[in-house]
């Protein structure tokens, strides 16, 4: 590797290694300042508050100069996001009042987001306007349009499997910081920088742009925002060392602002990516003379490999254990975004409560009646002579309507009754649900129960309040035969999305040894039996259902293990299917 | 209009580099809106937003009401009002359904401004209403609230939207193409809804590097200049309104002969497909197809050509088989045509 090419040495050990975080968060802070003033440019900030991040804000404050800067606060309706109606002011005017909402104030300012707990609506607020420029207002009957071109800071306080920022803002904000190895000394090294003219740009040559084009795919992000992101930031930063054209430098700090903290994945070592590359044909548009010249180019410059190389070698330590624990956290959020589950509080649906005083907005919704029926008795006291207005209606009267969402779950019993299971382990695993079955009963849960042994799964009862028929079903079931653990998998898959659909949260409860020997198909083989149970398992964890896998074999097996993983599942070895015990292991999961 | 909005110039339709399945599925729903609509299934930032905005920039406006928050077309009313309408061409609405959209912004409700102010009982229309006649986009329409999904595809099924809340009755025409995109990673879609949308289409990020540099270019192109890009882009952008606008004339003289809907027929047969829905969406589709290719009659090509889109997604599945659907649709076309090479 030619040395002089990369010269950034590999993080000298701490505080040195925090004086050079620190040192590129400032630069972080003047490149974002630098490009702020066109609008549409984020930077997200992980940290927790304190002397560290008010430091960041304090200097990006510094660089920013009459740049405004708005700060929205931690929990913020969407109608004070967005704007509205503004209710008081209408009803005392008697005509149409419109508040502006944040988004429209921060218009060619700086907008400060704290993201950790924000809610999906606020964010879906924020990505469409930071998207657009603008912010319409629908709402509340009132239609308007204002311009909101800001720039984003958003403040991660997010621990590494705890609330994750949520992607699609993730991929909207072009540097990615990350301050919480930053130390207290670290922050008097502030390495002061020239501020570049504001209207310099710096061109991007050719084999620079193919970098910024491949090296994010190394990284396992392929969205096209991070490499449109990179060039931008590539220019940036090239403008920034007083630069008027990139070089391969500018765009390895690049890659240390807007890429390493966001990395899905590491890039694969050069030697193996070699044999999985194929060569990349020169573009088929260009002429003959460019392509040759492309290759040229690339026996002079160094390969993508060296670069990424280089970039490799700024990586924080520890951070592929950290990546790994961040992918299962998303993952696990994931499969319990996308559903409507016990978590989602709805004001506008479910068995009416009594309205409550309060304004309507953020999906509440106004009940006219108790509203007339409060301002009633003001009526005469209300009315002037100069008001030619009907009703008189103050802010204070208003009520809003209130709902109680059924939040009705239900358990449903996957029972394995298969030969393996059947011979020691079936009757004692009846009591034990029979037991769960009382109970479910008494706290009015719907019970559904699937078994299944031989070729394939049967729901023996579709999810009920029937304890008497819950009992009679699990009575007759007969034991023996082969266990098609990926059919009776597929089977829960579909109830447990049933039972979401009719707004009930399921919880599984699947008893077996984990050892399938049937496949989805209803052939023989253990192997393939045992593959698309696993399939079928993770099929199941997109439901984001909770499951409990009770392992009854004699000793707990690996394969019953892996089956939990790949379901998302609390994994329980039962070596003596003890009915209280169990009870207890289903509440835990409930 | 306000400034901003003015000011604000979509992205050209006709420069997307790629995206050739998703391009194509939309000028197929420009060409027969009746199709039912495009599902964009894929990764995150692979341009699906673009293309649905750049559509509309490309399509041929329309003559509406003046004043009708309905954008109703003129030339239905009623001959005697006829003529006393007011009539402006706008262009064709496309609307965003934001994630956060409450109930009473979709539908509409009662407009609390008057009924608190001057005590009247009005119709405040939602979104629904400003998309009749164009387009209703879903950005993660997998993330979308049960009951709004509910409303959605009654609404899409039927053109009409029926309000009975809040002591108000009415109903309004609602016809649109509805447009979801999403990323099925983080969340799966009814298979209700699913089967409502025409075509799928499968949207992946280029990984070709020639191509993604092409694609920074022309972006970075675009933000420095709007308005001179688009200017560059116009020709071509006119040339693909025209054919739109050829094949929407020409749609009903294409003629399916009684060979291709056996072919239909026997495809979605062999592929288990339930209903009839995906065999309807294949002849419009297959139809449409040969409109804008210039064809007189559907044939076989057409038909293997759209069949992926319109059947592609509904397929009984498990929901981590996105992809091998695909390859069904695929493995099936292959053994028919195979089938009929031989005889």
């Amino acid at each position: 590797m030619p040395a002089t090419l990369f010269s950034i040495a590999r993080l000298p050990p701490p505080p040195d290694a925090e004086a050079a975080l620190w040192d590129d968060a400032c630069l972080a802070a003047d490149l974002f300042a630098a490009m702020a003033g066109q609008g549409g440019v984020g930077i997200r900030i992980r940290a927790s508050a304190g002397p560290v991040r008010d430091a960041w804000m304090t200097r990006l404050a510094s660089r920013l100069g009459q740049t405004p800067i708005h700060r929205t606060p931690t929990t913020i309706g969407l109608d004070r996001l967005v704007g509205g109606l503004d209710l008081a002011a209408t009803l005392d005017t008697g005509r149409t009042v419109l508040e502006q909402g944040l988004l429209a104030r921060a218009d060619d300012g700086v907008l400060v987001f704290p993201a950790t707990g924000a809610s999906r609506e606020a964010v879906a607020a924020i990505c469409a306007a930071f998207d657009d420029g603008f912010v319409r207002i629908e709402r509340d009957g009132a239609s308007h349009v204002s311009p909101s071109r800001f720039s984003l800071v958003v403040l991660d306080e997010a621990d590494d499997d705890d609330d994750p920022l949520c992607d699609a803002l993730c991929d909207r904000l072009t540097q990615h910081i990350d301050l919480r190895s930053i130390g207290i000394r670290a922050l008097g090294n502030d390495r002061l920088r020239t501020v570049p003219d504001a209207n310099a740009t710096a061109n991007l040559p050719d084999e620079v742009m193919q970098a910024i084009a491949a090296v994010p795919l190394g990284f396992g992000l392929t969205s096209l925002r991070v490499s449109l992101q990179l060039a931008a930031l590539t220019r940036a930063a090239a403008v920034h060392s007083g630069r008027s054209e990139a070089t391969n430098e500018d765009l390895e700090t690049a890659c240390r602002l807007g890429i390493i903290n966001r990395a899905a994945m590491l890039p694969v070592p050069p030697s193996e990516s070699e044999a999985r590359d194929e060569p990349a044909p020169p573009p088929p548009d260009q002429g003959d003379s460019e392509g040759a010249k492309t290759e040229a180019d690339e026996e002079q410059l160094p390969p993508r490999e060296m670069l990424l190389d280089a970039i490799m070698a700024s990586l924080p330590a520890g951070l592929l254990e950290q990546l790994v624990a961040q992918r299962t956290a998303a993952m696990r959020n994931r499969s319990s975004a996308g559903r409507v589950g016990k978590t989602r509080k709805t004001p506008d649906r479910g068995r009416p409560l009594t309205s409550r005083k309060g304004r309507p907005g953020s999906g509440k919704r106004l009940d006219l009646i108790a509203t007339l029926r409060t301002a009633a008795p003001w009526q005469k006291l209300r009315a002037r002579e100069d008001d030619p207005r009907p009703i008189q209606i103050r802010a204070s009267d208003l009520h809003v309507c209130r709902y109680k969402e059924k939040s009705a779950s239900s358990v449903i019993f996957v029972v394995d009754a298969s030969g393996s299971t059947a011979l020691n382990r079936l009757a004692e695993a009846k009591g034990a649900v029979e037991l769960l079955l009382g109970e479910s009963y008494a706290r009015r849960d719907h019970v559904g129960l699937i078994a299944f042994r031989g070729r394939a799964a049967e729901t023996l009862l579709c999810p009920t309040r029937s304890l008497v028929r819950a009992k009679r079903a699990l009575a007759a079931l007969p034991g023996g035969g082969g266990t098609p653990l990926a059919d009776a998998l597929r089977l829960a898959t579909e109830v447990a999305l049933d039972e979401q659909t009719k707004g009930r949260t399921p919880t599984i409860v699947i008893m077996t040894d984990g050892s399938a020997n049937v496949a989805a198909d209803g052939s023989g083989g253990r192997i393939k039996a045992g593959d698309d149970a696993l399939a079928a398992a993770r099929a199941f964890a997109v439901t984001g259902a909770s499951a409990v896998l009770l392992d009854v074999g004699r000793r707990p097996s690996p394969k019953a293990r892996a089956l939990a993983d790949a379901m998302a599942a609390l994994y329980v070895p039962m070596p003596s299917a003890n009915a209280d015990a169990l009870s207890a292991v289903v509440r835990k999961a409930d | 209009m306000p400034a901003a909005v003015a000011k604000r110039i979509a992205y050209p339709f006709s420069a997307i580099v790629g995206q050739d399945g998703l391009k194509h599925a939309l000028m197929l729903s420009a060409v027969d809106p009746s199709l039912g609509g495009v599902l964009a299934l894929g990764d995150r930032g692979t341009g699906k937003t673009t293309a649905v905005r750049g559509l509309a920039n490309l399509l041929p406006p329309i003559r509406a009401v003046k004043g009708c928050r309905y954008n109703s077309d003129p030339d239905l009313k009623d001959s005697t009002d006829r003529d006393a309408l007011e009539v402006h061409t706008i262009p064709v609405p496309v609307v965003d359904l934001p994630l956060g959209a409450t109930e009473d912004r979709v539908l509409g409700a009662l407009d609390i401004e008057r009924a608190l102010v001057d005590g009247e009982k009005h119709f405040e229309p939602g979104l629904l209403a400003d998309a009749n006649r164009g387009y209703l986009y879903i950005d993660e329409v997998n993330l979308l609230e049960d009951h709004l999904v509910d409303v959605l595809l009654d609404v899409a099924a039927s053109g009409v939207n029926v309000v009975e809340r809040e002591g108000l009755s009415l109903k309004h025409p609602a016809r649109f193409v509805l447009v979801g995109s999403g990323n099925p990673e983080e969340g799966e879609l009814r298979p209700q809804l699913l089967d409502r949308f025409g075509l799928s289409v499968d949207v992946v990020t280029p990984k070709d590097p020639a191509q993604r540099v092409e694609i920074i270019r022309r972006r970075e192109a675009f933000d420095a200049d709007r308005s001179a890009f688009a200017k560059r882009w116009a020709g071509s952008d006119a040339k693909n309104r025209k054919r739109i606008l050829t094949a929407q004339e020409r749609l009903n003289t294409v003629a399916v002969p009684e060979a291709t809907l056996l072919l239909i027929a026997e495809i979605c047969i062999a592929l288990g497909t339930d209903g009839l829905r995906g065999e309807l969406t294949l002849i419009k589709a297959a139809r449409a197809h040969s409109a804008l290719a210039g064809a007189d009659i559907v044939d076989a090509g057409h038909v293997r050509a759209m069949a992926p889109l319109a059947l592609g997604h509904r397929l009984r599945r498990n929901p981590l088989d996105d992809a091998r659907a695909k390859v069904r649709v695929e493995r099936v076309l292959e053994d028919i045509f195979a089938a009929r090479e031989a005889a």
